[in-house]
């Protein structure tokens, strides 16, 4: 090969990696957002708050947006992003001395007013002039587009269940949107209780009596944000079946605190401070940029070169950084419990209550959070969760919750020894083998490692067995879910839940008789009668029902034990010192208010 | 030719049909469901499985698949971008990982060619023990334990490069260098494989008694080499170097989680995890195109490169 060849050679090749990088559909030249410079912008001590605002946040997270249509999102970190940028009734926001959440009007212009004696009728009067970011106006035909769409029978979307019924049931929403499925009533979009009375005014009609607050309250879910009609339709299919809006950055129109600057799935999100937002003062940043990370390695490294502002801790990381004043503490709301599958024919042990209360005492709560660095609970309810969200108070600090709790975390080896005792003889049993599935994560691993340690020292090690196995966490899921099925399942495993953290005795619809698709078996007749009394019933109005029925309901749970409470998860997060929090602590429904954050150079 | 080349084209569309319906079977009588994760009642569960055919027998759910494909229909996400026809979402993807994968490759053949050429030319000299003690080195260390390294010392330490990809840059010198730590991780096995592949081959083309006819001819040590030696040991390399693109591929889906590369990698798992059948089948299709079509190429060019393995061929 001559010199000229060599030199051919290398310029093709040359060439060829200069198209190859130039191939990605994703390589458009985007105008990003600048932060702007500390001379051009005003300083944050001043608390001058412009149009444009100032300073970009900067995020990582690991999860994903797939689509941006709030009609079809289902992960939390879609929630968390719709909420930014697109506009609902009503929403949780900062109070006026950013100490506490409000439940308010977002397109709404005040609490809606009810329009008859029975309670069922509601108008709801919407803000004038409100606008989606390309300036065209956001009025009351948009929501009832939105409303009529999540009902839509022909794209049965999957949150236009929810919407029909959860806070309130809208007459014949749910028999409009279920009208083709099998056994389903033709019902005309006239007959569903939403009806637009002129463009800035909505009527809602219910089945039953409902309250302002619950009213509002269902209003405030992001699947119920507004969309945009005229992109909506220029979305849709033919078949009228399935829509494309919000699955990408110009299918889709900014309505809330930001708008949407960017967007690469899997990627990136960058969003910009929306000036048209009603409360536009309260956001003081001019943007935020959000990486997609889902290695943990990767993201300390960007936090500690300043590419990113605060990063979610692991318990590793926690315990590196535990004396660090940037370490930030969030409640958990999930209940981390075991799940007991009552009805294997293969261990009938495991319907016999006296070795569930057995299980219940031998389980060292504290000893397996220690490690974990999760609270030891020996409750159903977690502490994060409010009773009264008119006044933010937590259901755990009331006196009918506490006294749901037994001492040292309910963990005592005595009593469980009699308990397994008894059960053994009761069951015929000299010795018992158990198998404990668990999701193949770290703190998984350490919870069912440390219990097949403790439980065998407590019941006898020449009686009891625990074997453990891991698996993925979504087959785990789905096997959890066939018990009714296939009884044989699995015998024991870990299993976590978390409701609605401003309303726990809705939440509880999870243990009721007639939800279809909890992890373990239980039914219990009291139960689900409080359950209808409490959500629906006329004596819900009453001042303390609320508390005293859910306490109830949490009560049974503990006495009945279908399955055993152990822990309360908890998040560490390191913020950096650029970002300015503008609540004192973490508040229910606003979390650490990143939105709110200012940036200080 | 033609008619091997045909013959060859039949059985890949033959293999590609078996593949598809062994995935589909397999894929939609795995344990979970979209719906797991979701808190849907029974009624809209139904309602939906509806829509999608998902309540009719799998014989039928296969005839519906089989259907839409012969249209070009891949189907639709439900759960990693809802609605989002699956051709489209790999259109988004595939580029990203491909071009990862494309330029780590061409960097790996020219170095492979080089250092292999080298070692068997200075064969148990201090170069050519220095180079295989690379060689071992970058066989037996996966990619993904040199990408982390690179990424920490380069990156993080030195601040050289990018800690990650930057999927929002555009063309230039900012998106050349978020590429450098990726395409650098996965060039090290396929440099150490070309590398010992031709050594050997060389080392062995050297004592053949061609090309000490071709130094008794006159032709000095270079251009023996040059001229007889590389050739003949450059036929045998065809039989790696095309298939090591799919092992490449294979081994980026580690690589993008580490450099946060949005490409086919994170897809191809989060469409198992939350039960996205069509996303799932459409990647499997994907890779099994491309493993289908480079032994196609690789075995065309056997049949190019040395006629005595020509199927088909004259008698």
């Amino acid at each position: 090969m001559n010199k000229k060849t060599m030199f051919r050679g290398i310029l093709v090749l040359m060439l060829l990696l200069m198209l190859l990088s130039g191939c990605n559909n994703n390589a458009k030249v985007e105008q990003q957002p600048e932060e702007t410079t500390p001379e051009e912008a005003p300083s944050a001590a001043s608390n001058v708050v412009t149009d444009e605002g100032y300073g970009i946040l900067k995020e990582a997270t690991t999860a994903t947006v797939g689509s941006l249509n709030p009609q079809t999102y289902s992960s939390s970190y879609q929630s968390t992003v719709l909420n930014r940028i697109a506009i609902r009734l009503y929403a949780y926001l900062p109070n006026s001395d950013y100490t506490s959440y409000e439940l308010r009007g977002e397109l709404a212009e005040g609490a809606p007013e009810m329009m008859d004696e029975s309670g069922k009728v509601w108008k709801i009067k919407l803000r004038e002039g409100v606008k989606w970011a390309n300036g065209d106006v956001l009025d009351a035909e948009d929501v009832l587009y939105t409303f009529k769409r999540l009902l839509d029978p022909k794209m049965v979307q999957p949150r236009g269940g929810g919407f029909s019924k959860d806070y309130i049931e809208i007459s014949n929403a749910e028999q409009y949107y279920l009208q083709n499925g099998e056994g389903g009533i033709q019902t005309d979009w006239e007959e569903v209780g939403i009806k637009m009375l002129d463009p800035l005014t909505i009527e809602v009609t219910t089945v039953d009596k409902q309250s302002a607050t619950e009213v509002m309250s269902h209003f405030t879910h992001t699947a119920h944000a507004i969309v945009y009609d005229k992109l909506y339709e220029e979305c849709m299919n033919a078949e009228g079946t399935e829509t494309l809006y919000g699955t990408d950055k110009d299918k889709f129109m900014s309505s809330g605190k930001f708008v949407l600057e960017n967007w690469i799935p899997d990627a990136l999100v960058v969003y910009k401070k929306n000036p048209n937002y009603f409360e536009k003062d309260s956001i003081k940043l001019a943007g935020i940029e959000t990486k997609v990370v889902e290695n943990a390695g990767t993201k300390m490294q960007l936090f500690e070169n300043g590419e990113i502002d605060y990063l979610g801790l692991s318990t590793e990381d926690y315990l590196k950084h535990d004396q660090d004043p940037r370490v930030l503490s969030e409640p958990g709301n999930a209940i981390t419990y075991i799940s007991i599958n009552t009805v294997n024919p293969d261990k009938p042990i495991l319907a016999n209550k006296n070795f569930r209360m057995a299980m219940t005492y031998a389980v060292d709560r504290k000893g397996i959070t220690d490690i974990t660095k999760d609270v030891p609970a020996n409750y159903m309810i977690s502490t994060r969760q409010v009773i009264d969200p008119a006044t933010g108070a937590r259901y755990r600090d009331t006196d009918l919750a506490k006294a749901n709790i037994s001492e040292n975390y309910g963990y005592d080896p005595k009593l469980a020894k009699e308990y397994f005792d008894k059960a053994m003889q009761e069951e015929g049993l000299k010795t018992l083998e158990l198998t404990m599935l668990y999701s193949d994560s770290e703190r998984y691993k350490t919870m069912t490692e440390y219990l097949q340690k403790q439980l065998p020292v407590i019941f006898g090690e020449d009686q009891f067995t625990l074997k453990v196995q891991a698996m993925p966490s979504s087959q785990l899921l789905s096997l959890k879910k066939t018990w009714k099925k296939d009884p044989t399942a699995y015998e024991l495993t870990w299993s976590a839940w978390s409701g609605n953290e401003l309303a726990p005795w809705n939440a509880m619809k999870y243990w009721t008789g007639s939800y279809s698709r909890k992890n373990e078996p239980f039914s219990n007749e009291e139960f689900n009668n409080i359950w209808d009394e409490v959500n629906f019933g006329e004596s819900r109005f009453e001042a303390g029902k609320k508390l005293e029925y859910t306490a109830r309901m949490e009560q049974i749970i503990l006495e009945e034990v279908p399955f055993i409470p152990v822990a309360e998860g908890r998040s560490y997060y390191l913020k950096s010192d650029r970002v300015h929090l503008a609540f004192p602590h973490w508040i229910n429904k606003i979390d650490f208010g990143w939105a709110y954050a200012s940036i200080v150079e | 030719m033609t008619k091997y080349i045909i013959q060859r084209l039949i059985a890949l569309i033959i293999t590609l049909f078996l593949i598809m319906t062994i995935a589909f079977l397999v894929v939609r009588l795995m344990p979970g469901s979209f719906y797991d994760n979701q808190d849907l009642p029974e009624t809209v569960i139904q309602a939906i499985n509806a829509k999608y055919h998902f309540d009719k027998p799998l014989i039928v759910q296969y005839f519906y698949f089989i259907g839409n494909i012969l249209h070009w229909d891949w189907g639709t996400s439900i759960a990693i971008q809802p609605n989002v026809p699956v051709f489209d979402l790999l259109k988004t993807r595939v580029p990203i990982s491909l071009q990862i994968n494309l330029i780590s490759l061409f960097i790996s053949i020219p170095i492979g060619i080089a250092a292999g050429s080298l070692a068997a030319i200075k064969k148990n000299t201090l170069v050519d023990h220095f180079i295989s003690f690379m060689v071992v080195i970058f066989i037996s260390v996966p990619s993904f334990i040199f990408a982390t390294a690179l990424q920490y010392f380069l990156a993080y330490k030195g601040g050289l490069f990018p800690i990650i990809y930057d999927a929002a840059a555009a063309m230039g010198t900012q998106k050349a260098m978020s590429m450098f730590l990726p395409v650098m991780a996965l060039t090290f096995s396929p440099i150490a494989r070309v590398t010992r592949y031709l050594r050997a081959e060389l080392a062995e083309t050297m004592n053949s008694e061609f090309l000490l006819l071709a130094r008794t001819k006159g032709l000095t040590y270079r251009q023996a080499i040059m001229r007889h030696g590389m050739r003949n040991s450059f036929l045998p390399l065809a039989n790696i170097i095309i298939p090591m693109f799919t092992n490449i591929l294979g081994g980026s889906l580690v690589i993008e989680r580490i450099f946060s590369i949005p490409g086919m990698g994170g897809m191809m798992i989060d469409s198992i995890s939350v039960s996205d059948h069509s996303v799932t089948i459409a990647i499997l299709m994907f890779y099994s195109f491309i493993s289908l079509v480079t032994m196609l190429i690789v075995d065309i060019s056997y049949g190019i490169i040395d006629p005595r393995i020509r199927v088909g061929g004259r008698k």
